[in-house]
C-alpha cells in the first residue's frame, strides 16, 4: 500500500475571536499512528475535522505527501473518517454501509463485493452483513464505522474519540483492535481522543495539545516518563508535584545543591537548566516505601512522611502523605500485600531513584 | 501564508430566496394592500382613521370583535380544561384499547370543521334528530345549538382533538426523572401532578392554549353555518367584502386587520416568550404507564368511550344522512336510499378534481419548498436558520379571510392579473400551509446528528449528492408528515378559498358549504362525505404502508 506522509504547517482555526487551532505544526510519518491528545476544548477535533475538510483554516497548509490539499473539498480529500458517533446510515444494511464510499467511487459487481466483504472479515463482522443498523450493539456499530472507512483504502485514517461511548471493557478490547488493523493494513492514522491510557496504549507517537497549541510530541515513553512541562506531567497521569524556591537552590562545586523535603539533593547542574522557581515532579509508582534502616541506593533520595490518606483499588494500594515540604504526595504499591498497608496517622519512609525525577520551569515549558 | 479559496455562492440561497420572494409577493404584499386600504377613505387619496372609530362604535362591528375575543377565550378555556385531564390520564395510564382510542380521537380533527358543524347542525338544528327526539318525547323548548352558547359547543367539539393531541405532546416529553424524583422524595401522586407535573408542562399547555385560541379566532366555517345571527370577525369580514364589491373594501379590510393584529400578537407571544421556557426533555425516556385498577380503568376507558363516540358522531351522521330520503333541509331517517347519490354524483366529479388538483400541487409544493426550509433552517448556520424559521412561521399568524381579500385586491388587475385563476388557489394553499413541512422537517433533521452527512462527504459523495442520498433520506417521514398535513388542510380549506374561488375553480368545500346554506342536505351530505374520504384516504394509505413496513421488517428480524 501507498503509505501517506502528512504534513500540517502552521495551522490556525478560528472561530469568531478564539483560537481552536493557533499556529500548529506536525509531521505525521507515513503508516504512523499519531495520536492528538488533550482535554476537551484543546483544538484536537477541531485540528482533525480541519484535515477532513470540513473546518476550513485561517491560515497555514496541509500537505498529503508532500501534495498540498487545502483547496480539494472534503469529498475529494480521500480521508476515511469514524466519528464518535459512528455515524452509521440507519436506513441501509450493513453491507450497504460499506459498500457506500465504494459506490461513491465508480466500485461495482464483483469487485465491490469482494472489497466489502474482506473489509466486513477484517472487523469480524460478516455474519452481521445484512442486518440493519438499529439491531446492533455499540461495539458492532463501531466496527462497521471502521469497516466502512478503511475499505475505500483512504489516504489517511481519521478516528476522532471513536471509542469514547463504549464501556470500559469494550473500549480496551476495540483499541487493541484497531492497533493490530492499522498496523496490519499500513495505513497512516490520526487518532484523537482525550484518553490519555488509550493514548499510551494505541499510538506510535502522541502530540499533547493545549489550548490549541502543541506542549509535546513524543513517543508515549518520552510523554509519560520525560513530560516537558507541568501540564503534559499533570494531563498523562498522576504526578507529584513539589515548588522549590531559586532561593533554596545553592551552587556546590559542579552539583547544585537543593533544599528539598528539609533535606539536601545534590543534582547535575544539566538537570537544572532554569535560573527561576521549579517545579519538581515525580510519578507515584516512582516512590518505593522504604524501611528505616533499609539502606539508600546510589543515586537515590528519601524521605520521611506521614500517612494522611489510603486508597485501597484491588490491583493497587495507594497512599496520599504530608511532605514535611507541606505537599501532598501520592505513592502507589503495586499488587500489595496485607502488610504493605499501612494506617492512616503513621510516618513512613519513600525514596525514589533521581533518574525519575522530573523538573520543569513554573509556569510551563515557556 | 497562501491565498484561501473564497466562498463560493452556496447553492442554498437558491429556495432561500425563492421562500422569501413567494412569501414577499403572495403574502406581505397583499397583507400590506388589505391594511392599507383599512387605512384611506372611499376615493384612496387620504389617510384616515374614520373606519376605525367606525368599527369601534358601531354595534354591528365591534359586537363581531368582542363575540370573537369570547368564543376564542371560553372555547380554549373549555377545551384545555376538557383536555388536560384527558390527555394526563391518557398518558400515565394504560386504558382498554388505548392504540385504537388514541388513533380515533383524531378523526374530527381530520374532518373539515365545517362539515363536523354541519352535522350537528343535522342533529341539533331545528329540524335536527335529536331535536325531534326530544319534542316527541316532551320537551317543549329543546336545547338548540344557535346563539353564542352553541357555537361554543360546537368549537369545542370541532377543536377539543387538537388541544389533547397537543397536551398529549406536552405530558409525553416531561423528563420522567422529575417526577420520579418527586415521588422519591415522597410526594403523593395527587401533590406530585400539581407540583411537579403541571408545573413542568405549563408551557406547552399555554402554547397548546394559544394555538386552539388562533383556530377559533381564524375559523369561518363553524360561525357561518351555525351563528346565523351571531357575527364574528371572519364572517363579517366576509360579509362586507362581498357586498363592498364596486368600492374599496374598507370595513372588511378594517375587521381583518383587527383579526390579524390579534392573531400576530398572538404568535409573537408564543414565539418570544415560550419558546425559552420549555422544559422538555432531550432523552428518549417516556413517562411510566400505570396499570390501574381493574374499576379505575373501567371508568376511565368508560369517559374515553363517550370521547370517541363524541368524536365518530359527525363522521356516523354524514354517512347516514348521505343514504337517507332528503326534502331539503329534512332529513326523513330510516328511508333508506341513493337518491342523493344519483342526483348528486354528476356534481361532484368536477369539484372534486378541481380539490385533488389544487391541494395536491400546492402540497407537493409544500413538502418540495418545506424539506429544503427546513434543512437551512437545521443545518445553514444560526443567523440565517433562527430568520427562516421566524420569516417562514409567518402564516401561522395571517388570518385565512385576510390572505384572501388581500389576494383578490392585490391581484385583480394587471400587470398580475391571477384573481379567479387556479394558480391563486394553489399560491394561497401553498404559502399558508408551508409551516406545516418546515416545522416536521425541521424538528426531525435537529435530532439527527449532522455526522451522518459529514459521513457521506466524507466517503467520497459531494454534498448535494449527500443531501438527497443521506439527508433527504432521513428526514423522509417528516417530509411525509408535514406534506400530508399540508393535504388534508388544503383540501378541507373554506377560510381563504371562499373569497379567492371563482366559477371555474369551484372546490369541493365550496360546492358542499354552497349545499348547506342552500338548505340542500342530501347533496351536502354526499358532498361532504367525499370531502371526508378525499382528507383521510392518504392519511390510511399512509398508514397502511407504515404498518406493511413495520410488519415486513418483524419478519426480516
Amino acid at each position: 500500500m501507498n503509505q501517506v506522509q502528512v504534513k500540517i504547517e502552521n495551522i490556525t482555526k478560528k472561530f469568531g475571536a478564539v483560537k481552536a487551532v493557533d499556529d500548529l505544526s506536525i509531521d505525521i510519518q507515513p503508516g504512523e499512528l499519531f495520536t492528538l491528545l488533550g482535554p476537551s476544548g484543546c483544538g484536537k477535533t477541531t485540528l482533525l475535522r480541519t484535515i477532513a475538510g470540513f473546518n476550513y483554516q485561517n491560515s497555514g497548509q496541509i500537505f498529503f505527501n508532500g501534495k498540498n490539499i487545502d483547496r480539494l473539498p472534503p469529498h475529494k480529500r480521500d480521508t476515511g473518517m469514524v466519528f464518535q458517533t459512528y455515524a452509521i446510515f440507519p436506513f441501509l444494511t450493513v453491507s450497504e454501509n460499506v459498500a457506500y464510499g465504494l459506490k461513491a467511487r465508480k466500485i461495482r459487481g464483483k469487485e465491490l463485493k469482494e472489497k466489502v466483504s474482506r473489509a466486513l472479515e477484517l472487523v469480524r463482522m460478516t455474519e452481521y452483513k445484512d442486518r440493519r443498523p438499529d439491531q446492533l450493539s455499540g461495539g458492532q456499530q463501531q466496527r462497521i464505522a471502521v469497516a466502512r472507512a478503511i475499505v475505500i483504502e483512504p489516504k489517511v485514517l481519521l478516528m476522532d474519540e471513536p471509542l469514547s461511548n463504549l464501556d470500559a471493557k469494550l473500549r480496551v478490547e476495540m483499541r487493541t483492535d484497531i492497533r493490530h488493523l492499522q498496523k496490519k493494513l499500513g495505513i497512516t492514522m490520526i487518532y484523537v481522543t482525550h484518553d490519555q491510557e488509550e493514548a499510551l496504549d494505541i499510538s506510535d507517537r502522541i502530540a499533547v495539545l493545549e489550548k490549541g497549541k502543541i506542549a509535546q510530541v513524543g513517543t508515549p515513553w518520552e510523554i509519560y516518563q520525560r513530560p516537558i512541562s507541568s501540564y503534559v506531567a499533570d494531563f498523562i497521569g498522576t504526578s507529584n508535584f513539589s515548588l522549590i524556591k531559586q532561593n533554596t537552590i545553592s551552587k556546590s562545586g559542579d552539583k547544585f545543591k537543593v533544599i528539598f523535603q528539609n533535606k539536601s539533593i545534590h543534582l547535575h547542574s544539566d538537570l537544572l537548566p532554569y535560573k527561576d522557581d521549579v517545579i519538581f515532579s515525580i510519578r507515584p509508582e516512582a516512590l518505593k516505601i522504604m524501611s528505616d534502616d533499609e539502606i539508600l541506593p546510589e543515586n537515590w533520595f528519601s524521605f520521611t512522611s506521614r500517612i494522611s490518606e489510603t486508597t485501597y483499588l484491588g490491583s493497587k494500594f495507594v497512599y496520599v502523605l504530608d511532605t514535611p515540604m507541606g505537599d501532598s504526595y501520592q505513592v502507589t504499591v503495586v499488587n500489595p500485600d496485607r502488610d504493605d498497608m499501612e494506617d492512616v496517622g503513621k510516618m513512613i519512609r519513600v525514596g525514589f531513584s533521581l533518574n525519575d525525577l522530573t523538573i520543569f520551569p513554573v509556569g510551563g515549558n515557556s | 501564508m497562501i491565498s484561501l479559496p473564497k466562498k463560493r455562492f452556496d447553492i442554498w440561497y437558491i429556495p432561500v430566496i425563492i421562500v422569501i420572494a413567494c412569501y414577499g409577493l403572495f403574502l406581505l404584499y397583499p397583507v400590506y394592500n388589505v391594511i392599507k386600504s383599512s387605512f384611506f377613505n372611499e376615493s384612496g387619496s387620504t389617510i384616515t382613521f374614520n373606519s376605525y372609530v367606525k368599527f369601534f362604535t358601531v354595534p354591528y362591528y365591534y359586537r363581531a370583535l368582542l363575540n370573537t375575543l369570547c368564543l376564542g377565550f371560553f372555547g380554549t378555556l373549555i377545551i384545555l380544561l376538557i383536555t388536560l385531564p384527558l390527555a394526563y390520564f391518557y398518558t400515565r395510564t394504560r386504558i382498554f384499547g388505548h392504540v385504537a382510542i388514541g388513533t380515533i380521537i383524531w378523526i374530527p380533527y381530520l374532518t373539515p370543521a365545517f362539515i363536523g358543524a354541519y352535522t350537528w347542525l343535522i342533529l341539533f338544528g331545528k329540524f335536527g334528530l335529536v331535536t325531534k327526539f326530544l319534542i316527541s318525547i316532551g320537551f317543549e323548548n329543546p336545547p338548540t345549538i344557535s346563539g353564542l352558547g352553541g357555537i361554543l359547543v360546537i368549537f369545542v367539539l370541532s377543536y377539543y382533538p387538537f388541544g389533547f393531541v397537543l397536551l398529549k405532546g406536552a405530558f409525553e416529553t416531561i423528563d420522567p426523572s422529575l417526577e420520579e424524583s418527586a415521588e422519591n422524595l415522597g410526594s403523593s401522586p395527587f401533590r406530585r401532578f400539581w407540583t411537579v407535573t403541571l408545573p413542568a408542562a405549563t408551557p406547552s399547555i399555554l402554547n397548546a392554549g394559544l394555538m386552539v385560541f388562533i383556530i377559533i379566532i381564524d375559523a369561518f366555517g363553524i360561525p357561518a353555518i351555525v351563528g346565523i345571527g351571531v357575527p364574528v370577525l371572519t364572517t363579517l369580514v366576509y360579509g362586507e367584502f362581498t357586498s363592498e364589491i364596486g368600492g374599496p373594501p374598507i370595513m372588511a379590510a378594517t375587521g381583518s386587520t383587527i383579526l390579524l393584529s390579534i392573531s400576530l400578537t398572538i404568535l409573537i407571544i408564543q414565539r418570544v416568550y415560550l419558546k425559552k421556557r420549555s422544559y422538555f426533555s432531550r432523552g428518549v425516556a417516556r413517562p411510566k404507564m400505570v396499570n390501574p385498577k381493574l374499576g379505575k380503568k373501567i371508568i376511565l376507558t368508560l369517559i374515553f368511550l363517550i370521547v370517541l363516540i363524541l368524536s365518530l358522531l359527525p363522521i356516523i351522521t354524514i354517512i347516514i344522512s348521505a343514504f337517507t330520503k332528503a326534502d331539503g333541509p329534512v332529513l326523513r331517517y330510516g328511508t333508506w336510499t341513493l337518491e342523493n347519490f344519483e342526483k348528486t354524483l354528476y356534481s361532484v366529479w368536477v369539484p372534486l378534481k378541481t380539490s385533488v388538483m389544487l391541494a395536491f400541487g400546492s402540497s407537493i409544493l409544500d413538502l418540495l419548498l418545506g424539506g429544503l426550509m427546513g434543512y437551512v433552517i437545521v443545518r445553514k448556520g444560526k443567523l440565517l436558520g433562527t430568520f427562516m424559521d421566524a420569516f417562514t412561521s409567518l402564516p401561522l399568524g395571517i388570518p385565512g379571510v385576510l390572505l384572501g381579500i388581500g389576494l383578490v385586491i392585490s391581484f385583480s388587475s394587471r400587470p398580475i392579473l391571477l384573481a379567479g385563476t387556479g394558480f391563486i388557489i394553489v399560491i394561497a394553499y401553498f404559502v399558508r400551509r408551508l409551516p406545516h413541512p418546515i416545522r416536521t422537517v425541521s424538528s426531525l433533521l435537529s435530532q439527527i446528528n449532522p455526522d451522518v452527512e459529514e459521513a457521506s462527504v466524507n466517503l467520497g459523495v459531494p454534498p448535494i449528492k449527500t443531501f438527497y442520498k443521506v439527508t433527504t433520506r432521513m428526514v423522509l417521514p417528516g417530509i411525509i408528515t408535514g406534506g400530508l398535513l399540508a393535504w388534508t388542510s388544503s383540501i378541507a380549506d373554506l377560510t381563504c378559498t371562499i373569497l379567492i374561488f371563482s366559477a371555474k375553480w369551484k372546490t369541493l368545500t365550496i360546492e358542499t358549504y354552497s349545499q348547506i346554506r342552500g338548505d340542500q342536505y342530501g347533496a351536502a351530505s354526499v358532498l361532504g362525505l367525499f370531502l371526508m374520504i378525499t382528507v383521510v384516504t392518504p392519511v390510511f394509505i399512509l398508514n397502511i404502508l407504515n404498518d406493511r413496513k413495520k410488519r415486513k421488517e418483524m419478519v426480516e428480524e
